[in-house]
């Protein structure tokens, strides 16, 4: 699964780079990036993604709005999404579980728990997919 | 005087009495209501100097915050930067120690030769030229050991290549102190507000534009920081568990 394509969505640069470069450590070099939930949009509508990492909070479209924009489209509803946030209360996780995202991470996190979530959401989507 | 005056008169009297008496009645309250406008004058006032601070020092305080947030995220770049640098150095150094690495069977073909010419030498014992090829071999051979990288050095290499990554992942901070900085501009913003139409209510001001929120509405749920955060991946895991059986309940 090395030849993934992944979207990482959030408003700071820093958090972006330190995504982008921890994909790139653990084996996935195909990154495109968006600042927010409605230039994702954009991004998914002109390139084929196979993997989003969004984050929630973000100016003109968070991530839980682009969350459920993207399930319901039918052309990337079935999208794996794993969402990397700072909000980290019980409702925070059931308000993004229901609103369909594959997995979550509260901010911080390390590479291996990267690495772990992807890993996990791969094999059951593949065995979903099967 | 005659009587229909007499009963005028009385009629008056008995309207002033009822004036009087109601006048009794309310002063006391009148005088509570200027006790009360003397006690609020202190409070009117303090509210009229808020004017102050609403127009100038929250903005200014605002403005601030906003400048650190931006600073901090200038300086976490300049490191990812930096780290980016020394990430793709070491990269470049651990591919020419393992190049190094695949060169060692030099050293053993060195050896062999040198055991080869000591062998000869052996034989012919009376021929310098060989004891001289042989020391120059063992010198060579020597060198060759020399230049080998240790693995102490590939250990080095893998552990700056772990501390880059440490940095790295180190500046998430900023975009979680960015975060709580901009939940509290949010706030000093929602408090300006609120302070600037008090001033204007009482007429000390005309009401304010409020200016456009910095932080995006939902950033108004302050990040809970490194406190506590095993158990909060521990309450994750368990709700992804409880979504992957279908077992997940309703919002709260």
């Amino acid at each position: 699964m090395a030849s993934m394509k992944f979207l990482v969505v959030d408003d700071s640069i820093t958090i972006r780079r330190i995504i982008t470069n921890t994909l790139k450590t653990i084996g996935y070099s195909e990154v495109v990036e968006a600042a927010n939930g409605k230039e994702a949009l954009d991004k998914l509508a002109a390139v084929a993604i196979d993997f989003i990492i969004t984050d929630w909070n973000m100016p003109e479209m968070n991530g839980l709005d682009f969350t459920k924009e993207v399930r319901n489209a039918s052309a990337t509803a079935e999208l794996p999404i794993l969402m990397i946030t700072t909000r980290g209360t019980e409702s925070d996780v059931i308000e993004a579980l229901q609103a369909k995202v594959n997995s979550y991470i509260v901010k911080p996190f390390t590479p291996q728990e990267l690495k772990d979530k992807i890993d996990e959401i791969v094999k059951v989507t593949s065995v979903n997919a099967a | 005087m005659n009587a229909q005056e007499l009963d005028g008169i009385l009629e008056k009297a008995s309207e002033l009495k009822v004036f009087f008496e109601f006048g009794q009645k309310t002063l006391p309250a009148l005088e509570e209501v200027g006790s009360f406008v003397q006690q609020i004058g202190p409070l009117v006032d303090g509210i009229r100097s808020l004017s102050a601070i609403t127009s100038e020092r929250l903005p200014k305080a605002t403005a601030q915050l906003e400048r650190v947030n931006l600073s901090s995220e200038k300086a976490s770049n300049d490191i990812l930067n930096t780290v980016d640098r020394m990430m793709n150095q070491v990269e470049d150094l651990k591919r020419q120690v393992r190049s190094h690495l695949g060169a060692e069977n030099l050293v053993e073909s060195s050896r062999d030769v040198h055991a080869a010419i000591d062998t000869i030498a052996a034989k012919l014992p009376a021929d310098t030229d060989l004891t001289s090829l042989l020391s120059a071999w063992d010198l060579h051979r020597q060198s060759i050991s020399a230049l080998q990288p240790s693995s102490a050095l590939s250990a080095s290499l893998e552990q700056l290549s772990d501390d880059c990554t440490n940095v790295m992942m180190a500046q998430q901070v900023q975009d979680i102190t960015g975060q709580q900085i901009a939940s509290v501009i949010g706030l000093m913003q929602a408090v300006g507000d609120v302070l600037r139409r008090l001033v204007a209510d009482i007429g000390e001001a005309a009401p304010v534009e409020s200016p456009e929120p910095v932080a995006p509405a939902d950033a108004a749920v302050p990040p809970q920081g490194f406190v506590g955060a095993d158990e909060r991946k521990r309450m994750v895991e368990a709700l992804l568990a409880k979504a992957r059986s279908g077992d997940l309940r309703s919002n709260p």
